[in-house]
């Protein structure tokens, strides 16, 4: 038997499909966390689940609400369930009674039962919809064998709506039941979305909308739905937890708040887990020593401490922080917060020609480019979404922290310039918005109707799971990519083609093909084959870098300076991501966006080491030559935005003011 | 008087405008004939509760100007 669980966003089904199916989704008090359907057998039936991404109606507005349309409609589920939050059980039931009216076996799950606001009476909803009903919550019993025996019920009936006999909608029923038929869905779903005015329904009948009120539909299903409601759901009493909490987290300080609470989550993640990464650092360096000692060949002996020890070691002793951090964005998602972080933010990014919307996407991109690519198909404007797919990998990613934070910790540097590099990857974000504003079309209003859900303590289990999935995903990486890479470097850094075994040195396989391109990092600081070489490896995995320097030499072997090590990170920030997120950007935007990312990264590493470096041998050289250098520099910046503005302005001609604020048509 | 620019911080969803694809959007969701109230209010948007022990929503300026309501 195969069921789909279809349903608002943000009302639990992929933790439900978790719990259903023991995975490990990804799930998140946010919306536009599933993008995309999976499927996977209950263990021990023969009952196939899958998660739908959440949607408001059957009619779709974005990318995701398309696969879920689609797969109830079309799909060959034997029931679809509709997973519904029980605080909030009037507008989520909308959905279901479309797809009742498409004719599809359907039956309800209440969620999240431990924190209904009052009582609530499942059989009296299952009596007055006619369909099985099943109340699930985190908190109770796996509802496995319910749903199960839920849907054996359901499969066997079809739900009979009251309003589908309303005359309007019969007389429609009757003149559209032929087309219908055609195109293989329910004449009473054809007739009332025909009603509704839905193009995708009337460009496939081929035909104009009927006459009748366009927003019957809507309001038949909202009767009936507040018919059903009526008892089973115990009145609400005032302001809650939420609403007392948002009054202060979403009033004059709400930006405030913003910002220190993202601060707060990068000292935690560099102070706390800095004393346990210098620790793992320690037995890397000893077990490394140890393997040194064995005996056995030379190479062997190399490829075990250098290659493997070392290697994948330098980018493990950084687990602890990025465990934490995984640790801290888990905790701010579950609570609810990450959902105001949009509407906080709204204001900011309508000036840049987005919504808070990519708000999520670019959080998200803290964590993982590849994951914030995908999650920016929720956002509905295709411009708009195409936009925040290209600009999140410039906000740096956890496995580039990896990098930061091991050359800050050699070199001694402050936290602040880890804090730097991140704002800078933001500001440069910023930039490429703005350019793409200033030179490309402009993004039609986004519909932002976001729901807020509400504010809850997080779950220790839901935060463990998820700080868990990353670390090991983390892990995974470095036992997999980073491992081979590592491997793979070790290799061409102590080999050459002539004579075999080198045991490093600039007579390597790798030191003669970086060493190709080593000129062009010169006036960067850092024009030596091993940064080079290390680069190369970042394109696989960004923590591949640190082990392929450790691999070839540690850092004083690739580093002349300070300068040379920020000026390295500075690039490090902003050059091209992983492979992982350049497919993922080439599958949601085209291999053209892809091949425009990598050029327009590179481009803006290079121009933003090149600035620093040559800024900071200047500052060396001579103070008052400098100064005079970035007085030029600041003029030419000043020029280049005034005349930024006169081409806005140009193009602003004949725009409200508002719409000139915002950049929408 | 719409959602945006009223005065007071509740009242009832009196209609909807805007183009069809906003207008069904909206509808969809239920609004007409709901109670709101205004919690919070940005530049660019307005946080409302909808109905009593309803749902909560953040809703863009432009939505909001396509909201009518009836204070009260």
């Amino acid at each position: 038997m195969k069921i789909a669980l279809c349903g608002n966003p943000n009302v639990g089904k992929t933790t439900l499909f978790n719990r259903l199916t023991r995975s490990g989704a990804p799930v998140g008090n946010w919306h536009g966390v599933t993008v995309e359907a999976r499927s996977k057998r209950i263990r021990g039936t023969d009952v196939i689940v899958a998660d739908l991404p959440g949607a408001y109606s059957l009619t779709p507005r974005t990318a995701e609400e398309k696969v879920t349309s689609d797969g109830v409609l079309f799909g060959d589920y034997d029931v679809i369930f509709c997973v519904a939050e029980v605080n909030n059980l009037r507008r989520n039931l909308y959905i279901l009674t479309q797809i009742a009216e498409a004719g599809k076996p359907v039956a309800l799950i209440v969620n999240m039962m431990d924190e209904a606001r009052g009582k609530v009476d499942l059989e009296l909803l299952s009596r007055r919809l006619g369909i099985p009903v099943v109340g699930a919550s985190e908190k109770r019993e796996n509802p496995r064998g319910a749903i199960i025996a839920a849907a054996e019920r359901a499969a066997k009936r079809v739900v009979s709506l009251p309003y589908a006999t309303n005359r309007e909608v019969l007389s429609l029923t009757e003149k559209y039941a032929a087309y219908a038929r055609k195109i293989g869905l329910s004449p009473t779903y054809v007739a009332l979305k025909a009603a509704e005015r839905d193009e995708s329904v009337l460009s496939a009948l081929g035909c104009n909308a009927p006459s009748a009120d366009r927003d019957l539909p809507s309001a038949l299903r909202y009767a009936f739905i507040d018919d059903v409601l009526r008892g089973v759901v115990e009145k609400n009493s005032a302001a809650s937890r939420t609403v007392k909490i948002d009054r202060i987290v979403l009033g004059r300080l709400a930006l405030p708040i913003f910002l220190t609470v993202m601060a707060a989550v990068f000292v935690i993640t560099f102070e706390a887990g800095a004393p346990l990464a210098a620790l793992l650092n320690g037995l890397v360096e000893r077990a490394a020593n140890a393997a040194r000692g064995i005996p056995t060949t030379e190479w062997v002996r190399s490829l075990i401490s250098d290659g493997v020890i070392m290697g994948v070691g330098a980018a493990l002793s950084l687990l602890p922080q990025v465990t934490l951090l995984f640790l801290l964005t888990a905790i701010l998602q579950d609570s609810g917060y990450m959902s105001r972080v949009a509407f906080v933010t709204d204001d900011f990014f309508k000036r840049f020609g987005l919504s808070g919307r990519a708000a999520f996407s670019m959080a998200l991109g803290l964590g993982c480019s590849a994951t914030a690519v995908l999650s920016a198909r929720g956002i509905e404007n295709k411009t708009a979404r195409r936009r925040a797919a290209f600009v999140t990998p410039f906000c740096p990613c956890s496995a580039r922290l990896a990098v930061f934070t091991s050359v800050t910790a050699y070199f001694g540097l402050s936290g602040f310039v880890v804090a730097a590099l991140y704002i800078l990857g933001f500001v440069v974000a910023l930039l490429a918005l703005r350019l793409m504003q200033v030179f490309g079309k402009a993004t039609a209003a986004e519909r932002l109707l976001m729901e807020m859900p509400p504010y809850r303590l997080p779950n220790a289990k839901r935060v463990f799971k998820a700080t868990w999935r990353n670390a090991c995903a983390f892990v995974g990486r470095i036992g997999s990519v980073v491992f081979s890479v590592s491997v793979v470097m070790w290799v061409l850094g102590n080999f050459s083609l002539r004579g075999g075994f080198t045991g490093g040195g600039e007579d390597s396989l790798l030191c003669t093909v970086s060493g190709i391109f080593a000129p062009v990092f010169k006036p960067l600081g850092f024009g030596n084959w091993r940064a080079v070489a290390a680069l190369f490896s970042g394109v696989a995995a960004k923590e591949s870098v640190i082990s392929v320097i450790t691999a070839l030499g540690g850092m004083d072997a690739v580093f002349g300076s300070r300068a040379a090590a920020v000026s390295f990170l500075i690039f490090t920030c902003l050059y091209v991501p992983c492979v992982a997120t350049l497919a993922a950007l080439a599958r949601e935007n085209g291999a053209v966006s892809a091949s425009a990312s990598i050029a327009a990264h590179t481009a803006a590493a290079y121009i933003a080491s090149l600035a620093f470096y040559g800024g900071a041998r200047l500052y060396a050289y001579d103070r008052t030559v400098f100064a005079v250098a970035a007085a030029c520099v600041a003029g030419a910046i000043v020029v280049l935005y005034v005349a930024a503005r006169i081409i806005v302005a140009r193009k602003n001609k004949g725009r409200t003011k508002w719409e000139k604020s915002t950049n929408l048509r | 008087m719409t959602l945006f620019d009223c005065p007071s911080a509740r009242g009832k969803i009196a209609a909807i405008g805007g183009d069809p694809e906003t207008h069904r959007w909206l509808a969809d969701s239920g609004l007409i004939g709901l109670s709101y109230t205004v919690r919070a209010r940005r530049r660019n948007a307005v946080l409302v509760d909808f109905g009593a022990g309803g749902f909560s929503a953040a809703v863009n300026v432009a939505t909001a100007k396509q909201i009518l309501v009836v204070e009260g």
